[in-house]
């Protein structure tokens, strides 16, 4: 691909002031930045407008802006499953997790297995918890460097340097935007991302006006963009005698993505950083805003097809590259003038610094909570755990650039289909254990096993490609997706298995909450 | 009078609470119980209802799987579910204000 000086300029220019601002972040609203709940949470400051975004920042990803639409691109109406998804994610956040943060603030709790911890008063459940969200995230930190890796590649910008003196370094772009990110990280914590998103989301959203008005008028409106699309791919295809199909893989994708997304440590990092319990019901009525933009990209993968980008020469490498990742990329180069693929460009890169920097941010908090302080140090003092969350955060960004680095791009996008799989799991001890304390810790042990078990064998028929499977329901197949329905497993063992185990046992392990913490 | 019993501005039935018209009410065994667990014993109220219709819009899918009626060019199936993007959120407006009336919690 050929460099492109103006645009590379741009985008420099904006990585290097975000970069500062993450560095300044430190300074904002100054807490003491050796406890975990003021470098891992920000010190539970942030307001609602902060908090939007933050979450804004966090859950509407640069691998998200990048995957949907080249869904949308290659299949056509099933990739438009993102938009069912955000719009149930919200009902969901608004009336569950001010719950969460209510306790989370009463009981000092950082992490989601904190709470589990506390309400359940097992730490072999809180460590499944935990671990299942750090397992869960890392493929994810993962995917956000194909964001990454795709601009600078579509910019020009070789993806291997030759520095005298040290001779051929391949990905050096990616180390150097990575060493940087680890480093603000390190000193600001949470603080950093949160200041960078308010620019990212400017820039996402001065990209997206500009792609759903410029595109449309250059391409000759959308009438034409979607005549453009193949007949068969324009809507899913109606259930038959005996078979749903896509129409029940589409509906079910939306419901699961859904339950799954507010799992993620990130998102809860996210939720509990905020100030207050009312920040969370807004921002259930704001953020939106981003589902909305969200919607309009995907609707890119199709002008990229009306604009017939793949057919066009100077974008062969790209696609030989990275396939439909390339789709959104060389649309903006083939439509946009020079500045300003370097502004969008920018957008999306520091896209994925921002859900990158959170989500080492919430490993770090489950591995120093759950894992370092419950198994390995309990006696460790407040700097110290504040330390070793500070270098575990480094660890788990250099592993997901090993990750992208060293390993076909295939595994990490696999892993995170499954991830989504696996955090589904955690539903019934964090979401239901909200509500009730009925479950018995040792039948959501056995639920969440089985969940996994059932959930992962179903995404191996497929050979992990696809995450729907074929339920057979009376002689009708409904495709589904494994996540929903290796829940409902787990759902059922566990409150079966609560039922037996609590008449068994006749003193409960105590629970540390009180119905009061939770209004 | 009202709020007498309860600690906060308006506890979580704040309808029943105002209404309470003198010590005999705390007999009353629902509001006694809503003393003692207000998290726990809050009656349903069905405005909750209202958060089960953009669950119904999105997940029936065969509903909204159609061309027809398109407006500007864009087909039912894509402005139907962008539309309802908004529908979830302005839902979610009456509800907040429904809780948060009168009081400084949410």
């Amino acid at each position: 691909m050929t460099m492109n000086p103006v645009a590379i300029g741009i985008f420099l220019a904006l990585f290097v002031f975000v970069t500062l601002l993450g560095f300044g972040a430190a300074r904002w609203r100054r807490g003491d930045l050796n406890q975990l709940h003021e470098w891992g949470l920000g010190g539970r400051r942030f307001g609602t407008i902060v908090t939007w975004f933050l979450l804004g920042g966090d859950l509407y990803t640069a691998y998200t802006f990048i995957a949907v639409p080249a869904l949308m691109f290659g299949v056509g109406a099933m990739g438009f499953f993102a938009v069912p998804y955000t719009i149930l994610v919200y009902p969901i956040m608004f009336l569950v997790f001010p719950r969460l943060w209510s306790v989370a603030h009463a009981k000092g709790y950082v992490t989601a297995a904190d709470f589990v911890r506390g309400r359940f008063g097992s730490h072999t459940l809180a460590l499944v918890v935990a671990v299942t969200g750090i397992v869960a995230t890392m493929p994810y930190i993962a995917l956000q460097l194909v964001g990454v890796e795709v601009v600078i590649a579509a910019l020009g910008i070789p993806m291997s340097l030759n520095i005298p003196g040290l001779g051929h370094i391949p990905d050096a772009p990616l180390f150097v935007a990575f060493v940087v990110l680890a480093a603000y990280t390190y000193s600001s914590g949470l603080r950093a991302p949160a200041m960078i998103a308010v620019v990212k989301d400017a820039l996402l959203y001065i990209t997206v006006l500009a792609a759903v008005i410029v595109i449309p008028a250059e391409l000759g409106g959308y009438a034409k963009i979607f005549a453009s699309i193949d007949p068969k791919t324009l809507l899913l295809p109606p259930a038959q005698p005996g078979n749903i199909g896509p129409q029940s893989a589409y509906a079910t994708l939306g419901l699961g993505s859904a339950l799954a997304l507010l799992l993620y440590p990130h998102s809860v990092t996210g939720l509990l950083s905020s100030s207050n319990r009312r920040a969370i019901k807004r921002n259930a009525v704001i953020l939106p805003a981003y589902s909305f933009a969200l919607g309009l990209i995907a609707l890119l993968g199709f002008m990229a097809v009306a604009a017939g980008v793949k057919t066009l020469p100077q974008f062969a490498s790209g696609f030989a590259a990275f396939g439909n990742n390339f789709a959104v990329p060389a649309l903006f180069l083939k439509m946009f003038p020079a500045w300003f693929v370097g502004v969008a460009f920018a957008a999306i890169a520091i896209g994925a610094l921002v859900p990158a920097a959170i989500m080492s941010i919430a490993c770090a908090n489950l591995f120093t909570r759950n894992i370092y302080k419950e198994y390995i140090s309990p006696n460790a003092s407040v700097e110290r755990e504040c330390q070793v969350a500070k270098i575990v955060s480094l660890v788990v960004k250099l592993g997901a650039l090993f990750f992208i680095i060293e390993l076909p791009t295939q595994y990490a996008i696999q892993l995170q289909l499954l991830g989504g799989i696996w955090i589904i799991q955690t539903l019934p001890s964090v979401i239901l254990g909200l509500y009730t304390r009925r479950l018995h810790p040792g039948a959501l042990l056995i639920g969440w096993a089985c969940g996994i078990g059932a959930g992962t064998w179903m995404a191996a028929q497929s050979s992990f490609k696809t995450s729907t499977y074929v339920l057979h329901i009376l002689g009708t197949a409904v495709p589904c997706y494994a996540a929903l329905s290796s829940l409902v497993i787990n759902i059922a063992i566990a409150a079966i298995l609560s039922l037996v185990f609590n008449a068994l046992q006749k003193t409960p392990a105590p629970d540390a909450t009180l119905a009061d913490d939770y209004a | 009078m009202q709020h007498r019993f309860c600690r906060r501005k308006t506890c979580g039935c704040s309808r029943r609470c105002e209404a309470v018209p003198d010590a005999v009410t705390i007999l009353d065994k629902d509001f006694g119980a809503h003393m003692e667990k207000p998290a726990r014993k809050r009656p349903f109220r069905p405005v909750y209802l209202l958060l089960l219709l953009p669950f119904v819009a999105a997940l029936w899918v065969p509903f909204y799987d159609r061309v027809e009626p398109e407006i500007a060019g864009i087909p039912f199936f894509y402005w139907y579910q962008l539309l309802w993007i908004v529908l979830g959120a302005a839902i979610l407006i009456p509800i907040y204000f429904w809780e948060t009336r009168g009081s400084d919690r949410a």
